[in-house]
This record gives structure tokens, sequence and C-alpha cells, in this order.
């Protein structure tokens, strides 16, 4: 069964749990050379992992929201992502600095019956660096609404 | 892909040990908590409430088994929303397995099935004899449920893990005095937490 659009208005039906929370956030990663390393390839929708990033080369990045087109292309290969109309979020990564670029996701579960209670996914965005022997980090906490909290944790 | 994540229960002997996801879509539907090893007793196998003392309900595991492409998921923890609204009496309570220090969560290796008489009581998960092997040695083996919250969660385990594989699990288990107030108990969540690059 295909789930519905959680931010859709009205009642929602029952769906099966797809064993994630469909992204509402890609991170693409700008390099200094001016080339650029999304998430997902603009033309055929191809995961990069993290792991790619080339941080010595970084100079920003960032979360933005799918185009209904990138969504698109995705599904094409079996991932389900929505797109939706939140604000990008982007931070300079400068020297010294080390990024800070994860996703937060929770999973409930129904304690009396076991059945499944719903996902939620935080994007998390920042940087550290280590300044007299102290690890300073800033921390942009965003949820899937694109309310952001700055923090160090 | 991002990594594929299901909450599984894990029930049976260790040597043959089987694990199933939970939520809609699953096979779990009915995963209370009970007094036999069963993963979806649905009504069968009530927890009675004791005359005197406590009865334990047959103790739950519950994992988080990862799959799917991802390059790595780590800190992963658990909790409630801080107030477990069931009436299990007095010193009644929904506990979870605590270790003295280090992670909380039970290696997968150290897994050990529920015992107890089935139908009537589990095991004290803190019994030296008879309690979770993994726990009942700790100074303090459990701790309320509800103890744990989105704020200060239970830190369940703290490896790397870069390729699919099943989590540390998380052990609870329902203790009920003879005070506790009989019948259907409102519907109560835990949750899963972890972060995934």
């Amino acid at each position: 069964m295909q789930p519905k659009n959680p931010h859709q208005s009205g009642p929602q039906p029952l769906f099966d749990d797809l064993g994630y929370n469909p992204l509402v956030y890609y991170w693409i990663a700008f390099y200094k050379d001016k080339t650029v390393l999304p998430q997902f390839d603009f033309e055929t929708g191809k995961e990069n992992l993290f792991s790619d990033i080339v941080q010595a080369k970084l100079e920003s990045i960032g979360w933005f929201p799918f185009t209904q087109e990138l969504a698109d292309q995705i599904a094409k290969t079996g991932l389900i992502v929505y797109a939706r109309q939140l604000p990008i979020f982007k931070t300079k990564i400068t020297n010294g600095q080390r990024l800070i670029l994860f996703r937060r996701n929770t999973v409930s579960v129904s304690l009396k019956t076991g059945e499944m209670k719903g996902r939620k996914t935080f994007y998390l965005l920042g940087w550290q660096q280590t300044v007299n022997g102290s690890n300073i980090k800033a921390i942009l906490k965003i949820d899937e609404n694109g309310n952001a909290l700055l923090g160090d944790e | 892909m991002v990594a594929t994540v299901k909450v599984n229960e894990i029930n049976g002997a260790a040597g043959s040990k089987v694990y199933t996801p939970v939520g809609a879509g699953e096979t779990v539907t009915y995963a209370r908590y009970c007094t036999a090893d069963q993963v979806s007793p649905a009504l069968n196998y009530p927890l009675p409430i004791p005359t005197s003392g406590f009865r334990y309900s047959y103790w739950k595991s519950h994992c988080l088994d990862l799959s799917g492409t991802f390059t790595k998921i780590n800190n992963i923890r658990w909790y409630t929303d801080g107030a477990i609204g069931w009436t299990l009496g007095t010193n009644g309570e929904v506990r979870v397995g605590r270790r003295d220090s280090g992670d909380n969560g039970c290696p997968d290796a150290s897994y050990e099935q529920a015992t107890g008489t089935q139908g009537t009581t589990g095991n004290d998960m803190e019994n030296a004899t008879n309690g979770h092997g993994y726990y009942k040695g700790q100074t303090n083996p459990s701790d309320p449920a509800q103890n744990f919250t989105s704020g200060s969660p239970l830190t369940v385990d703290t490896s790397d893990y870069t390729s699919a594989g099943k989590t540390k699990h998380v052990v609870t288990q329902v203790k009920v005095a003879s005070d506790a107030t009989q019948g259907e108990q409102a519907d109560e969540t835990f949750t899963f937490m972890y972060d995934e690059i």
C-alpha cells in the first residue's frame, strides 16, 4: 500500500510501515572548486552517501527541500521522499571546522500492543572546532516542518 | 536508499531465537506483556493480580533491525513519555534493564529467553537465581521505564553500525502488585532514537 503524505490535511489512513520516514530534506555539498555533490543526483535520483563527501574540499553544505521533479526521479529508484515548500539551511565550513551533518530518527511503538505509532526525523547541521583545547560546537536541529533550533548538542 | 530500521521483538531459546518486526503491516499486532514467551499473545496469558506480593510479566526484548544503504547508524537510545499511566499497584512498574556502567542494551549474544510459570507469572528479571543473566548481577538491575524521557533517554547502544545488523536489546518487564487495578490499561508508547548518516 502506498503511504499517504502525512503532511496532507484530514484523517490519515493506517499504512504499512516503510521501515523509514520519507525524507523531506537532502544535503548538497558545495566544494571550493565550485563543484557540488548532492545527496541525490539531480538527473538520475541515484543516492550519494555521506562518506562520498570530500570534507577537505568543502566550502559549505546544507539541507535542501526536494523539488517535485527530483522526488519523482528518486521514486523511480524505489525510495519515497516528499517535496514540500520548506526553508533552506546552509552553513559555511571554514578551516579547522569539522562538519556535523546527520539525521536523528525516532520510531515509536505501543507499549501495550506493539503497534507502530509513528516515525519522526530531525535534520542536524553544524560544525565543531577545537579552540584552546576545548571542543566548540554549533548545531542546528531542523524538524520536518522547517522549524530550527540552534544549540550545541 | 536510506537505512531501513524496524523494531523487532525477540523470542525463543537463545540458540534459535526468532526476530519478529512490529508495526502496521507486520505480524506483531498484539504484543502485550503477558505470562508466556509469545510475540503476539493477543488476550491470552494475561498477567494475574497477586493476592500478595508481586507478579511479573515475562520480560520482553526489543532491538532495531538495520538494513538498506547507509554510511553509519549510532547513538541508539530509548525513552517513554515520562508518565506511564498503568494502574500497577504500590511499587508496581514497567521496568527496563540497567547496567552499572556502559551501554544499557543487552548484546545480541547475551540474549536470554523470558522464563517463568506460564499463565501465572514471569521470573523477576532482577532475581539472583532466575533473573535475566545480563542484568541480575548489577547493583541496580532495572529502573522504572518512565524515568527515561526524550530529554533524558536510556543509552542503549553506542556502537557504530556501518552495515546491516541487529542492535543491542532493550529488556522490559511489567511488575504488578496486589492492589493493582484489573482490566484494560491505557495506551502508552516507547520510542527508539538513533542517528543516521
